[in-house]
């Protein structure tokens, strides 16, 4: 992929670090800033960029709970109290979609999270769109130009949100309406209305909106062929999608998974694929630092 | 002839100096005035619609009053300008730069602390932190408004007054 562009998402990334932290990350060399995956800042410890072979501790300088509170502040423009649903999953989205992570003491109300306070973490993921990965991919999930529903898997960091990104950008432009229920705002990265992110001509992004909750709504009032969405992990979001293909909508999805039969193995994923709502999976698979995508029938697990 | 051009122009002097005192006293009083509905507003966006800052100060800068709206249009502009750098610096500067509001440095202390609040905590402590800004404006603005009651046609009168005193000891 262009070192270039690879280098201007570091830039972009490290811009909602404060000062003194910025420049420690900026003396990387260009090959890690293309390279660079995560930045990791832990409270009391030296900052760390997540690479490719793992993590690299940077500099002498160690990072104070204050620089946490002020990265926060840059990334969301100072407008914390905005990202308060989605603090309450432990992460806000920062400008330029980025995603940042945060561990902290939670805030317990009625028995749920209702905030994180004394941040003593962040991870700050690199939010990079990689034109064109799913090419190939795309033209695997239509039949006699009807979409297969399908499930993109790979573990944690996989690149299944990338990945996801580029299928919606395919599949709106070769002609489906896509919804696309961004919780987390990562996929699109949107701002002012506006997708930061290429995600296709036909496709209309609902983000902050819990999963469950954005996949009824889509249903109800755009009229999609298609609904994307990131991360399935409720039970909830399961029966939503159960929904949605009862009316005869396709559905793309990504859900952490090793490979299929992992996938499989879980309860939420079984009933999903046993009642032929997922038709395929998307896997992606890691050698050598380089990705690679298959794409499976999950017809004979059924 | 001379001399009555010259008390006429003494007098004016005087007076407009008395005219613009008032005026000043008049100022202050508005200045307060659209800082605290500005707060009202503030309060309400953030605690009720989460409205994000960028957002939040476009609409103060559209639809508050003057002085206000001129303050909170530096805010947008420190934004853009200063963006990387924390909230409370900004909010300072814009603060420092809007002439207008025309607050002496114990009116702009409550402001000045409520910079440190917004954008950084949750919607209760910046919540809080907007009313004890604006209880504390409350105070300013009511102690403003029984100056301007008191002084202002003093001020006035008071301008005269010198003028012709001046011009009867000068003649």
């Amino acid at each position: 992929m262009d070192e270039e562009y690879l280098i201007s998402r570091f830039y972009s990334a490290a811009a909602l670090l404060p000062q003194g932290l910025r420049d420690t990350f900026e003396r990387l060399s260009d090959r890690e800033k293309a390279l660079a995956e995560e930045f990791r800042l832990r409270a009391g410890l030296i900052p760390s960029v997540l690479l490719p072979e793992g993590e690299k501790r940077l500099g002498t300088r160690t990072v104070s709970p204050r620089d946490l509170i002020d990265t926060l502040e840059i990334a969301t423009e100072s407008s914390l109290h905005s990202s308060k649903e989605s603090i309450k999953n432990g992460f806000v989205t920062g400008l330029g979609g980025h995603r940042i992570g945060i561990c902290g003491t939670a805030i317990m109300k009625s028995g749920e999270i209702d905030g994180i306070r004394a941040v003593s973490s962040l991870s700050v993921r690199i939010a990079k769109e990689i034109k064109d990965c799913g090419r190939e991919v795309a033209p695997r999930l239509i039949d006699n130009g009807r979409f297969m529903s399908a499930i993109v898997i790979s573990p944690p960091g996989g690149g299944k949100t990338t990945l996801l990104r580029d299928l919606v950008r395919q599949l709106s432009n070769s002609g489906f309406r896509v919804a696309l229920a961004d919780e987390r705002n990562e996929i699109a990265a949107v701002r002012g209305g506006v997708p930061q992110a290429d995600v296709g001509v036909r496709t209309d992004v609902l983000s902050s909106c819990p999963r469950d909750q954005a996949v009824m709504l889509l249903l109800r009032t755009m009229n999609p062929e298609i609904i994307a969405m990131d991360e399935i992990t409720a039970p909830r979001d399961a029966r939503a999608l159960e929904s949605a293909s009862n009316c005869g909508v396709g559905l793309l999805a990504t859900a952490h998974a090793l490979d299929v039969s992992e996938l499989y193995g879980r309860g939420l994923y079984r009933e999903l694929i046993s009642e032929g709502i997922f038709k395929k999976a998307v896997v992606i698979s890691r050698t050598n630092g380089v990705r690679s995508f298959s794409v499976q029938d999950l017809g004979g697990l059924r | 002839m001379t001399k009555i051009i010259g008390a006429l122009m003494v007098t004016a002097a005087t007076t407009s100096l008395g005219v613009m005192s008032a005026k000043r006293l008049k100022r202050r009083v508005r200045s307060l005035r659209s800082l605290v509905s500005a707060l009202d507003i503030m309060r309400s966006e953030i605690c009720t619609r989460l409205t994000p800052m960028p957002e939040l100060l476009e609409l103060l800068a559209a639809q508050t009053g003057e002085p206000a709206n001129i303050f909170f249009t530096n805010c947008l502009i420190k934004q853009r300008s200063m963006r990387g750098r924390p909230f409370a610096e900004l909010w300072n500067s814009a603060l420092r730069a809007t002439e207008e509001l025309e607050l002496n440095e114990n009116e702009l202390e409550p402001l000045i602390e409520l910079g440190t609040a917004l954008g950084r905590y949750d919607t209760d402590r910046q919540g809080e932190a907007i009313l004890a800004a604006k209880k504390r404006l409350e105070g300013f603005l009511q102690k403003a408004e029984s100056e301007r009651d008191r002084e202002s046609k003093t001020r006035t009168m008071l301008g005269i007054a010198v003028g012709v005193m001046i011009t009867i000891i000068l003649i």
